[in-house]
């Protein structure tokens, strides 16, 4: 591996940002992942037995391993060996393959360490194991990998995209990844192996640099000079539209946000909602930006801007809605089963959690969804009152910092409220949230009955039993599945809002030094932000929680839960934003296509 | 009478404070033949792809045929067509696929003038275009910018990296298809000799404007190259009426003017060393580079 030509790399420069950006996210969302860690361990259940952890493991270190890859194969081709300018230096090809391939390696492996590291350092102590192997995992995963695509076909200045073998690799890739982080002590098969595929590959790798791929087979179809029957496409389809599918809307990147998209939505136990917003406005605008390049090649011909809007934004949209949309589809959000509602309600014994939170929180709640809370505008509102006259003071929530509203759950219980007042109040929860009628006699009988009604639950340590049979929901909810598809669109158009911002009148009027200064400060700014919204939401996250779900009851209100109105709700916002985008797009100046641009091949992320 | 292309105090910058064109006026009347030229830098591909509107100015108007090419792009670009050294065709396309794909853009598309042109360069048919040699690419690429018949034909050193003949062979195509039918050219090259055999007006770009901006006939009778002994500083020349550049070349001082042989000879006659002046016609690739070298 020769330094000079590591030195020269323009993606090294994006990768103390990358580890930045790693490190920030690992401070902010290390909380938040942790503490759920934290509270599933109450069963005392090992870490590694639970295919819930899978997902928090994930989106904790999977998201500096995106960060790269993004990055990296953004800026770094790994489909290229050989550049065009690399062909003339005094080096040889084995010394290009093995140079790429470190880039690669360091660009993957940079972030997974920052970010493992910041982790290990902010986690409790018996979490530090743990994530230390996830993260060597991880690494050794992507490792393998990315060793495993570089094998093959060292010889080629250029690796085929349609080669099988290459799919073949990534899918080993892609299989590896999710393999490496539930097996401890995966990292160790996983490197040897890595380094076996190495040693082969620097073996393999020729000396002489191609002089150029292996010539395909002679075209032997005759020629003809502009025959007057039009051609088109294998596919049938005209030029234009091929051209703009092909240059601009089928591009890598939004194929792999779309893979990204529904991986996260399959993960088990997935329910990180930094790693659902981020991460996908940030490919979505990636992939915008990048089917922006393209455009500057057509820009000669008599193709208006609002021909080329849907090739430019729909393919991401239908990315965006797709994982949002299967997700919605096939997976409950919290709270919306009886089980759940059921295993809800216990009886905390003061377990150490990761984030410190106020003594009388350790007490038996019945929990419902944030849907069901109220709200309170005066301090003396939100007591509750059974028919008995036996009362319960709820935790009180407040709104923000400064304001005296509040929110509180109507269905909670005191520790020294009574068993029975438990039961009414379970009861309550069931109907006004679920629909469903049980009474609080058939409750108690059912849940409860080994409890005497007249004891303070605060005398008992005990829990409601888990996977009571109180059977599946009646599927009276299309908000979920609504509101998934809602959050993606806002999702999307956010991210092409921001892509399409036209950066020609601030380069008028602003030096580069100040532009610069605009841009970092606002990006401290946002990671700031970001932080703190986090440490409020950590601090007391039940206001925010309720805040969202009383939007979500206003939907639920306006829309009675009706696909029609869903889909016009949507439909609407979809066109209104593309009416929005469309005027941006029309403005703004297509960024001059950077000089490998346009021609596929050096510009692939594969 | 509408100008076909009309450029009014345009200006345009990258960075704040690093401006490449200020306050450029042009405008290019039906059937003229338009030679843009400049060093590298100068804004030539700036000024045609702000005509072309792919860059919006920061100030200043732009017309072509009379219309904004930002507000109606469609609408101008049916009437234009355009080539760069730098354009690349999709080379997933067969070259019949790119015609195809400029047929249905193009209304006023020639199918008779495409065949005459395709058995003249010996292109079509199924072959791709990324498997093209760049001269047979820059031949597609001009059979699609011309054979719609444009009325206005942008040129962006359009045969850089071409062999001679096949620069040649590009130019004249270009111009014998369109300037006999009254179409507009401007093109932007370094090739000094191709322009002085196709244009009948040149345009030079410096230092962010236009320092020239005559036809070429006119061009060629008046500007002249004055040599004296160096006894005088180059500054006593530039301070003279129509002096576009001066500098001192192994001991001689060079002065390019254009104002005419008598103008200058009667202005340099009160410098030292005037008697032995000399006054002689310059070409047009000798003024670039006196032009170029002496306002340095």
């Amino acid at each position: 591996m020769r330094l000079a030509l590591v030195r020269r790399e323009p993606a090294l420069r994006m990768l103390p940002l990358v580890a930045a950006l790693a490190a920030a996210y690992a401070l902010f969302e290390s909380r938040v992942a942790l503490s759920v860690l934290t509270e599933r361990d109450v069963n005392g259940s090992p870490v590694w037995s639970s295919s819930d952890h899978f997902g928090e493991i994930y989106s904790l270190i999977g998201m500096p391993l995106l960060l790269g890859l993004v990055v990296f194969t953004t800026l770094l081709p790994i489909r290229t060996r050989v550049r065009e300018f690399e062909r003339a230096l005094p080096v040889t090809m084995r010394e290009l393959v093995l140079t790429r391939l470190g880039l690669g390696l360091f660009a993957l492996g940079v972030p997974i360490a920052v970010m493992t590291a910041v982790l290990a350092v902010d986690a409790p102590s018996r979490y530090r194991s743990v994530l230390l192997l996830a993260g060597g995992n991880l690494l050794m995963s992507a490792a393998l990998a990315l060793i495993l695509i570089f094998r093959w076909k060292p010889t080629v200045r250029r690796l085929p995209l349609t080669d099988t073998i290459t799919a073949g690799c990534v899918g080993v890739a892609i299989a590896a990844l999710p393999a490496g982080f539930n097996q401890p002590l995966l990292a160790i098969p996983y490197g040897l192996l890595a380094a076996v595929v190495l040693v082969d590959l620097r073996r393999r790798a020729p000396l002489e640099i191609p002089a150029d791929d292996p010539p395909s087979a002679p075209d032997t179809r005759r020629v003809d000079h502009g025959s007057p029957a039009g051609t088109g496409t294998r596919l049938g389809l005209s030029p234009l539209v091929f051209v703009m599918l092909r240059s601009v809307a089928l591009r890598p990147l939004p194929m792999l946000m779309l893979a990204v998209a529904l991986l996260s939505a399959f993960i088990p136990g997935y329910s990180n909602p930094w790693f659902l917003i981020g991460y996908p406005f940030w490919m979505v605008m990636v992939s915008v930006k990048h089917g922006l390049s393209p455009l500057h090649g057509l820009h000669a011909l008599p193709i208006s801007r609002d021909r080329m809007l849907p090739f430019l934004m729909l393919p991401s949209l239908i990315a965006v809605a797709l994982g949002t949309g299967v997700r919605g589809l096939f997976f409950p959000t919290p709270f919306l089963s009886y089980d759940v509602l059921a295993a809800s309600v216990q009886l905390d014994n003061g377990i150490e959690r990761a984030n410190g939170v106020e003594e009388e929180e350790y007490r038996l709640h019945v929990e419902v969804p944030p849907r069901a809370w109220a709200l309170g505008l005066d301090p003396r509102d939100g007591g509750v009152t059974a028919p008995w006259g036996e009362t319960c003071e709820p935790l009180r929530h407040r709104l923000f910092w400064g304001v005296s509203s509040f929110v509180y759950n109507p269905y909670d219980v005191a520790p020294d409220n009574t068993v029975r007042f438990l039961s009414w109040q379970l009861s309550r929860a069931l109907r006004d949230v679920h629909g469903l009628e049980l009474s609080a006699d058939e409750v108690l009988a059912r849940y409860l009955s080994e409890c005497n009604p007249g004891d303070s639950i605060g005398e008992e340590s005990w829990r409601i039993p888990k996977g009571a049979p109180w059977g599946p929901l009646p599927d009276r909810d299309h908000n979920r599945t609504g509101g998934w598809f809602l959050f993606g669109v806002l999702l999307w158009f956010g991210a092409c809002w921001f892509a399409l911002r036209d950066p020609r009148p601030l380069a008028s009027t602003c030096p580069r030094w100040r532009r610069r200064l605009r841009t970092y400060g606002l990006g401290t700014l946002a990671i700031s932000a970001l932080i703190a919204i986090s440490s409020l939401a950590l601090s007391d996250r039940t206001a925010l929680l309720v805040l969202g779900a009383r939007i979500h009851r206003w939907l639920d209100g306006a829309l009675a839960s009706s696909p029609i109105a869903w889909t016009a709700l949507l439909l609407g916002l979809v066109l209104a934003c593309l009416a929005l985008l469309r005027r941006r797009l029309r403005r703004i100046e297509v960024p001059r296509r950077p000089k490998t641009g346009f021609v596929p091949k050096e510009v692939a992320i594969f | 009478m509408t100008h076909v292309l009309e450029l009014s105090r345009v200006t345009r910058c990258y960075e704040a404070g690093i401006d490449v064109l200020v306050d450029v006026s042009l405008t290019l009347d039906p059937g003229e033949v338009v030679g843009l030229l400049g060093e590298n830098g100068a804004g030539k591909t700036t000024l045609i792809q702000i005509a072309l509107g792919m860059l919006t100015p920061q100030a200043g108007k732009v017309r072509l045929f009379g219309f904004d090419p930002q507000a109606f792009p469609v609408r101008v670009k049916r009437r234009l067509g355009y080539v760069s050294e730098d354009q690349v065709l999709p080379p997933y396309l067969t070259v019949e696929g790119v015609l195809e794909m400029h047929r249905a853009l193009f209304p006023t598309w020639d199918r008779a003038l495409e065949a005459q042109l395709a058995e003249r360069f010996d292109i079509g048919g199924r072959e791709k275009v990324g498997k093209l040699s760049k001269g047979q690419a820059r031949r597609v690429a001009v059979l699609c910018a011309i054979a719609h018949r444009p009325e206005l034909l942008l040129l962006d050193e359009p045969a850089g990296g071409l062999d001679p003949a096949a620069r040649r062979e590009f130019l004249e195509t270009a111009v014998q298809f369109l300037a006999a039918e009254g179409s507009t050219i401007l093109f932007s090259s370094h090739q000094m000799e191709d322009v002085e055999r196709i244009a009948s007006r040149v345009c030079l770009l410096h230092d962010r404007g236009v320092l020239i901006d005559r036809d070429l006939d006119e061009l060629r009778e008046t500007t002249v190259l004055a040599s004296l002994p160096s006894a005088s500083g180059a500054d006593d020349l530039r301070g003279l009426t129509g002096c576009l550049a001066s500098r001192v070349v192994g001991g001689e001082l060079r002065g390019v003017f254009i104002e005419g042989a008598e103008s200058v000879r009667g202005q340099i006659g009160g410098l030292s060393g005037a008697q032995h002046a000399r006054i002689t016609p310059i070409s047009l690739e000798d003024l670039f580079i006196e032009i170029a070298e002496g306002r340095r």
